[in-house]
């Protein structure tokens, strides 16, 4: 799969199926393979255009600074460097925050967004959050658990539910 | 969790950090009601990190949009209840 050499990053992205452009941004800790249960579907009648956000997946360097803007600024360059007057943005979560910022600072090339499960900010509550979920590595927590303790804040009571029958 | 765990394309913990301070650090509400594209809000209903009533109150401010919230499904989108989630953007897709 290709990549985009963009304002010094090397982006991993992929286009599947044709159609309508809708550009699809992922969240905090994934990346473009985060979307493959839902690109089956959406590539029968759109082009889907999936990408690893700067310091995640596949795109390298991954000790780049970053911002909501500088993964907006990524964004709107992979746009042009595909060749694409404007697409529709799909951002999940923190992705959603790149789809604002993409829509306020280039709406040019941004025809409609799709909010999913997001806002404008991130609450202070989900702030000190995510730090605790930074900082349990260091403190030795291992792979499983940590997992285990996001999945718990991300999957609902429905999936706990169905994963005992 | 086995996938999970055994993705080889794991985020480092340097990067996660770094993520969650730039996600610390937007904020973007004053700017909502310049947005001209329609928009479509998408919740769902067991979302505990940003629950739904909380989102579309701020996304409201957006002039054009639309609303849909999802029953039975949590924040990770990508796991639950995927068909009722395509449905709704292939709606938007070829309705606005």
């Amino acid at each position: 799969m290709p990549g985009a050499i963009v304002n010094e990053v090397d982006l991993h992205y992929e286009c599947h199926g044709k159609g309508k452009p809708l550009k699809l941004i992922a969240g905090l800790a994934s990346d473009s393979q985060g979307w493959q249960p839902i690109v089956e579907d959406l590539c029968l009648c759109y082009l889907v255009i999936l990408v690893d956000n700067r310091d995640a997946g596949r795109t390298r360097p991954q000790d780049v600074e970053i911002s909501i803007q500088s993964v907006a600024d990524d964004c709107i360059a992979l746009i042009e460097y595909l060749g694409l007057s404007s697409v529709t943005l799909l951002g999940h979560s923190m992705g959603g925050f790149v789809a604002l910022d993409c829509a306020i600072r280039h709406p040019g090339h941004i025809s409609r967004l799709i909010l999913a499960g997001t806002s404008a900010f991130n609450s202070e509550r989900n702030n000190a959050l995510f730090h605790d979920w930074a900082a349990y590595p260091e403190s030795g927590m291992d792979l499983e658990h940590w997992f285990g303790n996001i999945f718990y804040w991300i999957l609902s009571g429905h999936f706990f539910e169905n994963k005992k029958h | 969790m086995q996938y999970a765990i055994e993705y080889p394309c794991l985020q480092g913990n340097a990067a996660f950090e770094k993520q969650v301070r730039a996600i610390e650090s937007f904020d973007c509400q004053k700017s909502l009601p310049s947005i001209k594209q329609h928009t479509l809000i998408v919740c769902w209903k067991e979302d505990l990190l940003l629950p739904p009533e909380e989102s579309i109150k701020v996304l409201q401010a957006i002039p054009s949009t639309s609303v849909s919230v999802i029953e039975d499904a949590a924040h990770s989108i990508h796991v639950e209840i995927t068909r009722a989630f395509t449905d709704c953007v292939s709606y938007f897709m070829n309705n606005r």
